[in-house]
């Protein structure tokens, strides 16, 4: 794209954080997904299954995302599939967060005493009832203040995305710079700029979220 | 098994070592500068000087909101630029994540404080500690042991973000790893390489971070303050 004007510099920068926000609301709805597949089957103890996961969490909690992106982007192709940096942007972000996600469900499902389940099963809830209107509710509006916090980490994760050339802020950034190094400052601004712009509104509605979640736990 | 491209790492091991060196060196570097003005900024944040609190208000939330990797671009490239200054990659990245660790352990040495009861306060004036003096003998023990498994926690944080600066030239163990792999793409089109290494780093990260994480979890059940 030609930069002609400042407006144009402008424009590439919309269409940038439009990119962040797309790979990083479609990581977070999977995310959300993932963790709370998994930590159900945590919470449940389900023999196998809870191994792998256990395996899954800390591997991906204890990895650099830099190397966990570079590995699925340049590494699996030689073995397995190629996909493009949308599509692995997106999986190893919703892996991540889920991995960050079941961490902080798990946390929030073992408040629940052990009573209320006995309950459940006396009142004869069946297993997906007892999920759906007991353990559900309780969990998130107990963890939703970390899950909000994986939330903002993913958005902002999206940025290391970068280096497998998804053309999202920091990308055109680079981009820019190496062909107009006069523009470097105003560059900086707007990258920094259109971060804020996502992010402030985004923390601004999610505390506004976590106070209609938890009104259940503290009243008004 | 020839095209895993093994013998080539085990051949460019030492430059790996290097590299790996330079990740830990800036790290831990950082992590030790942090811990120490983390609790400078943190008992700041409590002073009631209102012009205190905003700036450092103001810079916590610019650490929290904005990527560490945003930073390092923005006083690499940015800065050099703007002032015609030559900045050193090194300097900037250590720059970058002592205030990053900076900022984290103070908002957390912030909210300890707050939290401890105001008794304590009154207590150390009462018996005619000085103010510095309630700092060091009653306040600040408290806070170091609490603190303890969030530092090690940030500890790991560190290690796996400092990778990033291989984005600005610094040559750690990320940059080493993908100019062995284009070396042996020269000499082996089809090699596995890439798979190779990156499987190899992962776990080399895994193998370092893991522990800490289980150390930190450890510390948290060993100090938490029912």
């Amino acid at each position: 794209m030609e930069i002609r004007n400042s407006f144009d510099l402008v424009n590439i920068f919309i269409h940038a954080s439009g990119v962040t926000i797309e790979v990083a609301f479609l990581s977070i709805i999977i995310a959300f997904i993932i963790g709370l597949i998994c930590s159900i089957a945590l919470y449940y103890k389900i023999t196998v299954v809870k191994a792998i996961i256990y395996m899954y969490v800390e591997f991906f909690r204890n990895t650099p995302s830099l190397v966990q992106v570079y590995f699925v982007f340049y590494g699996l192709p030689k073995i397995f599939v190629k996909l493009d940096s949308f599509t692995c942007s997106v999986l190893v972000l919703s892996l991540l967060g889920g991995a960050y996600m079941c961490e902080a469900m798990y946390a929030g499902m073992k408040v629940i005493s052990k009573n209320q389940r006995e309950l459940a099963m006396a009142i004869g809830l069946s297993k997906f009832d007892t999920i759906r209107y007991l353990i559900l509710p309780q969990t998130i509006s107990i963890s939703i203040a970390a899950i909000n916090n994986n939330a903002i980490f993913l958005t902002k994760e999206v940025s290391v995305m970068k280096i497998i050339l998804l053309p999202e802020i920091v990308y055109q950034a680079f981009a820019i710079i190496s062909l107009r190094a006069d523009l470097t400052v105003p560059i900086m601004i707007l990258m920094i700029v259109s971060y804020l712009v996502i992010l402030i509104p985004m923390s601004y509605g999610f505390s506004v979220l976590e106070r209609k979640v938890r009104f259940a736990e503290f009243g008004d | 098994m020839q095209n895993l491209g093994i013998e080539y790492i085990i051949k460019a091991f030492p430059r790996l070592l290097d590299g790996f060196i330079v990740t830990i060196e800036i790290s831990v570097s950082s992590l030790i500068l942090s811990i120490f003005f983390g609790f400078i900024i943190g008992v700041l944040m409590t002073s009631k000087n209102k012009v205190v609190n905003f700036v450092l208000r103001i810079v916590l939330e610019a650490f929290r909101l904005i990527h560490p990797l945003i930073w390092l671009v923005v006083l690499f490239f940015g800065v050099t630029y703007a002032f015609n200054i030559q900045t050193d990659s090194m300097v900037v990245s250590l720059i970058v994540f002592t205030l990053w660790g900076t900022f984290e352990i103070g908002d957390l040495v912030r909210s300890y404080i707050t939290s401890l009861p105001k008794s304590q306060f009154e207590a150390s004036a009462a018996i005619g500690l000085t103010k510095i003096q309630m700092y060091v003998y009653v306040i600040l023990p408290q806070i170091i042991i609490r603190s303890l498994p969030a530092i090690v926690n940030l500890a790991t944080r560190l290690i796996k973000t400092t990778n990033l600066m291989f984005l600005i030239g610094v040559s750690e163990i990320m940059k080493v790893s993908q100019s062995i792999i284009q070396v042996v793409y020269y000499n082996n089109p089809n090699s596995y390489i890439s798979f190779t290494m990156y499987f190899i780093l992962l776990l080399v990260y895994f193998m370092i971070c893991y522990p800490l994480s289980l150390f930190s979890k450890y510390l948290e059940k060993r100090f938490s303050v029912v």
